[in-house]
């Protein structure tokens, strides 16, 4: 096989981790250096594990693919090397482990996830080129992403979307199920890509929303069931705007945004190499990072079986527990929540209006103007496990959820751009860089965690853990003595305390504990 | 003045000189130190011999010969694995020798030979302690007796086993066990006995040699020195401390640790972690049967002078080796129990 530089993939382990696991020498080792040989016959080695892989798949694509030198998805092992750049003090940080580019990062988790990711950003940054790469990645021949993806424009309809009815059928049929239909070749793909979605007509996001959604077309009663697929779409503004409005309930459907950022004028001299080489780096995608459906299917699986810890999980929940709260949307205790708020029609500066007594600059809740629904935390959660898996963890760090969360929340949190937040000095900037907010909102969130101590200092855990551990042989006395503990963590709670989200959760849950031994003391008393 | 090269390879280089021309290019932006001389002394020096060979077993094969060897002459040159600036020349060596000598198995695979012959040159000339000469010498003995590429792969890789990498034993075992008998007591050194035999020995004991032909003294003896300090070229800076762990050693010296693993053909150490070397019993323990007193080991009544300096600091057992340390030399005495 002739040399080529676009076929080259690392072969040092991508991400080495300390052996801990009984070692296995294999002779096969022998043969593995510098030189690629030829898969075949009993002497080669297994191929990389899966986490390996999709790193190997990464770092092809950051060094010979994309070129996107902003390694804006930051680890460190020891503190960073810091600079404060220009008037502003810009900041520069040199991550001190292996850090990513967000733009190659999470396509690549999107595709092992088989999620949806949108990319963003103005023409002619690789958004479509990413986009065909993963489908390479699935093993499709590129012609056949090439041919597959789905270009948005105005006049697209919904037969041009999902498929045509067989005209002959059309004319002799005598009842619809004799209509065949002959269905769209990209609806049966692994990869699914819509480029610049938001030219597409707002009735043919709907047929669409029901593919992505539901992930099944529907053309005069005939069903095509998809298979589950990652889905890549790109358009250049990220709120919908575009020839047509995005429909709010096919941008929910989206699980990740990533940003195409600008390219640096450095690397022209990569673009000259294009050039002279006159190939492109989709057309010579290595092998050995193509992945089966099985691979992607065992990928799934053990990304799945990655532990999220109860103290990350408790510092995700407290972050979430901050934005839900509007404590003027309603009088009953449950309803005080910007779900009410907006769905009475109220203008949003006439609820904040109302809302008083709190700390509007520190409650971090006054910055979005919603909260996260449960597609949201399960996005999060599943795109944290992945980043880790991707690191070649088995558990998820503080960091990972720290990294993947503005992806995830993009355009999903809310932000209220007249929250005095944004007013105080250095601030302002958030307001147009949603990935940089999102970060300061969670590490603030995390500073309050820590203020509070509630990784020692948490009685609604232990209640909690408590009615956890079984109801089995709890005899009347101890869940009385456990209700008044309840009522009691209700009163420490609330006296003399101002109302903020993450209060506002603990009081709920403290609530539907009381409930539940309520009940249980009702059944101990009826039996 | 340099000689000339053969029509065989003139002729090849020839008929693709453009697509090569353009394939040194693309090399030297992945290798902006590839140097045109380097690659022209390479082809000259070691490709030239491998195309005369297969030009003699299969004059079809020279094209995807040469198209192949000239990619892997690239990486190589890039690499500055070889030619004038490299720090070794065994690589080089391997092609001169090897491969002419498996001419006939090259012509059906080329990329695949060429890759394996290369890396393994690569793995054993990384290797402290290893002899990639004896690979080179044994290779070049047994290529023309082995019928079929599979099975040239799995004679280099005993052998890669027997030039140096004990900790590739177990598994070139298992790869010699799956050789013709007559090539795999070759691959292993014998020169007589019944294979069946021989390879249970083998696995019963890391101290056996078939190539050996003088029976060890009765007693217990030093079968092996391992390890040094770290500015005479070795690992340690401090003298380590050794305990046993499932199937092999581990050594710990300046919170630093190593997986050891060593038999009658060579010695490996492997990065190891404090948690693996916290697993293991650090408690001196020795057979039954053998004791230590000061210098002196005794098993049964022969005793051996141990090449200990100081107090012994740890002492650890596994099969028939006991393996010590003694608190003023950088090195671990290993001694092969009778």
């Amino acid at each position: 096989m002739a040399f080529d530089l676009f076929k080259k993939i690392s072969r040092a382990p991508t991400n080495p981790h300390p052996a801990t696991a009984k070692r296995n020498f294999d002779v096969a080792e022998l043969y593995e250096g510098p030189l690629t040989a030829p898969t075949g016959g009993a002497v080669h080695q297994d191929a990389a594990p899966l986490d390996e892989k999709l790193r190997q798949a990464y770092f092809w694509i950051v060094n010979t693919a994309i070129i996107s030198p902003h390694y804006d998805v930051e680890y460190n092992e020891a503190p960073p090397q810091e600079f404060a750049v220009g008037d502003a003090k810009s900041r520069l940080v040199l991550p001190s482990a292996q850090s990513y580019s967000s733009f190659v990062l999470v396509p690549l988790l999107t595709f092992a996830l088989r999620r949806k990711c949108l990319f963003i950003g103005g023409p002619g940054r690789g958004k479509t080129a990413s986009a065909i790469l993963m489908g390479v990645l699935a093993g499709y021949p590129l012609q056949e992403v090439r041919r597959a993806m789905q270009h948005g424009h105005p006049q697209m309809t919904i037969a041009d979307l999902l498929g045509n009815p067989l005209p002959a059928d059309l004319v002799g049929a005598q009842k619809m199920e004799d209509i065949r239909i002959s269905w769209r070749k990209w609806l049966g793909m692994r990869v699914k890509i819509i480029d610049e979605y938001n030219r597409i007509p707002t009735r043919t996001q709907s047929a669409l929303l029901t593919v992505m959604g539901d992930n099944y077309a529907e053309i005069l009663d005939h069903i095509y069931e998809c298979p589950e697929s990652a889905w890549f779409l790109t358009a250049n503004d990220e709120r919908g705007g575009g020839t047509y409005q995005v429909i709010e309930a096919l941008r929910d459907r989206i699980d990740v945004i990533v940003q195409a950022l600008s390219f640096n004028s450095r690397f022209l001299s990569t673009l000259l190499t294009r050039i002279d080489e006159n190939r492109r780096p989709e057309e010579a995608v290595p092998p050995e990072i193509i992945f089966s459906t099985g691979e992607v299917d065992r990928m799934g699986a053990a990304i799945r079986a990655v532990q999220i810890p109860v103290p990350i999980r408790r510092r995700i929940e407290f972050f979430t527990s901050q934005f839900e709260l509007c404590d003027a949307a309603a009088e009953q205790f449950e309803y005080k929540t910007k779900d009410t708020a907006r769905l009475s029609g109220l203008e949003w500066s006439a609820v904040t209006a109302q809302d008083t007594g709190r700390d509007r600059l520190k409650d971090l809740g006054c910055q979005t103007r919603n909260g996260l629904s449960v597609r949201n935390l399960m996005t999060l959660l599943q795109y944290a496990k992945a980043l880790a898996f991707f690191r070649g963890n088995e558990v998820v760090e503080l960091a990972d959820v720290r990294q993947i969360l503005p992806f995830v929340l993009h355009d999903k949190l809310l932000q209220d751009p007249d929250a005095p937040f944004f007013e105080a000095a250095g601030n302002g900037r958030f307001r147009t860089d949603p990935v940089g907010w999102l970060r300061k909102l969670f590490d603030l969130a995390c500073g309050e965690y820590d203020q509070l101590d509630l990784d020692r200092k948490d009685i609604v855990g232990e209640l909690e853990a408590e009615l956890e551990a079984g109801l089995e042989g709890v005899r009347e006395g101890e869940a009385r003595k456990r209700l008044l503990k309840i009522e009691r963590a209700v009163s420490d709670l609330s006296t003399g305390r101002k109302l903020y989200g993450h209060l506002y959760d603990d009081l709920l849950k403290l609530k539907y504990l009381h409930q539940r031994y309520t009940n249980y003391l009702h059944w101990l008393e009826s039996v | 003045m340099k000689p000339p090269l053969s029509s065989a390879l003139a002729g090849a280089l020839r008929d693709r000189r453009t697509d090569l021309n353009q394939r040194f290019e693309r090399a030297r932006h992945q290798y902006p130190q590839l140097e045109p001389d380097d690659l022209s002394s390479f082809l000259r020096e070691c490709v030239d011999d491998v195309v005369v060979a297969v030009e003699r077993e299969s004059p079809t094969a020279i094209a995807p010969v040469v198209s192949a060897a000239y990619d892997a002459a690239l990486i190589l040159c890039g690499q500055k694995l070889v030619g004038q600036s490299s720090s070794t020349r065994v690589i080089a060596a391997g092609w001169k020798h090897v491969l002419p000598a498996a001419a006939a198995l090259l012509a059906q695979a080329p990329s695949r030979i060429l890759a394996a012959v290369s890396n393994a040159l690569h793995t054993l000339a990384g290797t402290s302690g290893a002899r990639p000469l004896d690979w080179i010498d044994a290779l070049t003995r047994l290529a023309p007796r082995c019928p079929d590429v599979t099975t040239f792969l799995c004679v280099g890789q005993v052998l890669g086993w027997r030039a140096g990498l004990a900790h590739l034993r177990a598994s070139a075992l298992d790869t010699a066990a799956r050789l013709p008998p007559d090539l795999a007591m070759a691959a292993v050194g014998a020169t007589s006995g019944d294979w069946p035999t021989l390879l249970a020995r083998l696995h019963e004991d890391v101290w056996f040699d078939p190539g050996q032909t003088t029976p060890a003294a009765p007693g217990p003896r030093i079968a092996k020195e391992a390890g040094a300090f770290r500015g005479l070229g070795g690992l340690f800076l401090v003298p380590p401390q050794v305990a046993a762990t499932d199937g092999g050693w581990l050594v710990r010296s300046a919170e630093q640790h190593w997986y050891l693993a060593l038999d009658a053909f060579g010695v490996t150490f492997h990065r190891a972690t404090v948690d693996e070397w916290n697993a293991v019993s650090h408690e001196p323990r020795l057979p039954p049967d053998t004791a230590l007193a000061g210098a002196t080991l005794r098993q049964g009544s022969a005793t051996l002078a141990l090449p200990t300096v100081g107090p012994i600091t740890s002492a650890a057992a596994a099969g028939s080796t006991v393996a010590l340390t003694s608190a003023h030399t950088h090195s671990i005495a290993f001694v092969a129990l009778a």
